[in-house]
């Protein structure tokens, strides 16, 4: 049916799917805003009286928030619709992309190399976090390849953001890279990059929007680990004519020479990783950036709400999302610092939640987000 | 002669050959959240059959504002429909009205703990009507 697509290579759908899938974005409405309205109630009423007797004013650990929550049956329950949702989201998008896959992989074939640039590296090991996880319970995870020339992961995400971000990131999925370019615009006035590297970038969905923000000389790259998201990534950029050079490359170990970019960016890619890895990113970010360049990353992080961290704690659990937990705890000043940034040139700081999507329809709970930044030494 | 494609699902990279089938189940043992394991699977189901009842409800839908618009109903028409904003706000308010019935018994439990017992209220009430 209904072609609601924002570019050439969006996978189609027909009437039956589309009305299955429109089903499950509004499964994930009421699903999230009971979730949330329910445990919000259950922390203020419940927990945190509980945890005040208890342990006095000393701010919860997640352990004990997820442990207090773990026994309030309505939080059980709509623990278990939360997931379920979530697992249906892909049982009903992966089955309409699959059918449709030799089509898709004929397109993205057909607009390899027409603008920006695709560099893929089969021979790159892929990060242990990333293999060990079926992120965000999608079967077979961002890299699985069904055949050559693969784009299905890739593919069936575009379907799947669209509807886990219930509207709220506008028609191309935008939202994130958007809401980072007005906070980098903000604080560095004077910045005005020529070179902008983005870090774990999936399909580009955050990406594009650097393409024409800083004016039209910029040149963006964007780096994945993921081969069939990039394939796909390509060949979307491509469709929107937006020219981003692609490359298949983990954000721990760059190949481009020290001093290459103006502005490094990432957008929820840091709780995708590990304690580990995020230190070698900031180091890698640092080396490949060019005196005076900034660095930015955007993620879900809240050090003061307990409900934030409960969340991020559920997240990390039942979302396949596994440092998104103990990300909470990291102390970014210090990771900055140990990366080579001077102390005084961090920021960590709050984005204002934006609803990107406009119109009814996007009547969904909408995220702030934290951003680290730092500036390297001009 | 070609060979047939694996049935084996793949998760791998670098896949080569013919299209193999797509990986179904997210790796890891899946999180149970009921105090007993088959009511995590009875909800899973009446979800998806919501669902179901989800899609004969669209495609009803279809049917109709097809008909409204003058136009014969058949496969072909169906997959071209295209439904403009004003009916997707009317679907998803129908949806999200399906699902507040659907679920209404969870709302119902939350306000539970506030509440009398009912045979108490009963009683009382007997009482008092004399």
């Amino acid at each position: 049916m209904a072609d609601r697509s924002t570019h050439a290579m969006f996978p189609d759908a027909t009437h039956d799917e589309q009305v299955l899938q429109d089903f499950i974005k509004s499964l994930r409405i009421y699903a999230s805003r009971n979730f949330h309205a329910n445990n919000r109630a259950l922390l203020k009423d419940r927990i945190e009286p509980q945890l005040r007797r208890k342990q006095g004013a000393r701010a919860p650990s997640r352990k004990a928030l997820r442990e207090a929550f773990g026994r309030e049956p309505t939080y059980r329950w709509y623990s278990a619709m939360l997931r379920t949702t979530q697992e249906m989201l892909y049982d009903t998008v992966g089955p309409s992309i699959e059918r449709q896959l030799p089509d898709l992989i004929e397109r993205s074939n057909a607009l390899r190399g027409r603008l920006g640039s695709l560099q893929l590296n089969p021979d790159m090991p892929l990060p242990r976090y990333f293999e060990a996880i079926d992120y965000h319970c999608k079967p077979g995870s961002y890299q699985q390849e069904l055949t050559a020339d693969d784009v299905f992961p890739g593919a069936e995400f575009d379907r799947t953001y669209r509807l886990y971000s219930m509207g709220s990131y506008g028609p191309d999925l935008d939202g994130q890279g958007r809401q980072l370019i007005e906070w980098i615009q903000s604080r560095y006035p004077d910045l005005a990059p020529r070179k902008i590297l983005d870090l774990g970038c999936t399909v580009g969905h955050s990406t594009l929007p650097y393409v024409d923000a800083f004016g039209p000389t910029t040149e963006v790259h964007a780096v994945d680990v993921s081969a069939p998201c990039l394939r796909y990534g390509h060949a979307r950029a491509v469709a929107m004519g937006k020219a981003v050079h692609f490359s298949q490359q983990n954000a721990e170990q760059l190949n481009f020479p020290d001093g290459s970019f103006d502005l490094v960016v990432s957008h929820a890619l840091l709780h995708e990783t590990s304690h580990k890895a995020i230190r070698r990113i900031f180091k890698e970010a640092h080396r490949v950036l060019k005196p005076g360049g900034v660095m930015a990353h955007l993620d879900s992080i809240s050090k003061d709400s307990h409900y934030d961290r409960f969340f991020s704690e559920w997240m990390a659990h039942f979302n396949n999302e596994p440092y998104l937990g103990s990300l909470q705890d990291e102390d970014f000043a210090a990771i900055c610092k140990q990366a080579g940034f001077a102390a005084s040139q961090c920021r960590f700081e709050p984005t204002v939640a934006q609803n990107y999507g406009g119109g009814a329809k996007t009547d969904a709970p909408v995220f702030a987000f934290m951003v680290i930044a730092a500036r390297k030494t001009a | 002669m070609a060979k047939p494609a694996s049935k084996k699902p793949a998760s791998r990279k670098n896949a080569t050959g013919p299209q193999r089938p797509r990986q179904r189940v997210a790796k890891g043992r899946r999180p149970l959240f009921m105090r007993d394991p088959d009511v995590d699977k009875l909800l899973a189901m009446i979800m998806a059959m919501t669902g179901e009842i989800a899609l004969l409800r669209g495609r009803l839908d279809t049917h109709e504002r097809l008909l409204a618009a003058g136009k014969p109903v058949t496969p072909e028409t169906i997959e071209s429909f295209l439904p403009d904003a004003a009916s997707e706000a009317a679907r998803e308010a129908q949806r999200q009205a399906m699902l507040t019935r659907v679920f209404r018994i969870l709302a119902v439990a939350e306000t539970q703990p506030q509440q009398p017992d009912i045979s108490k209220l009963v009683d009382d009430a007997i009482k008092k009507s004399g």
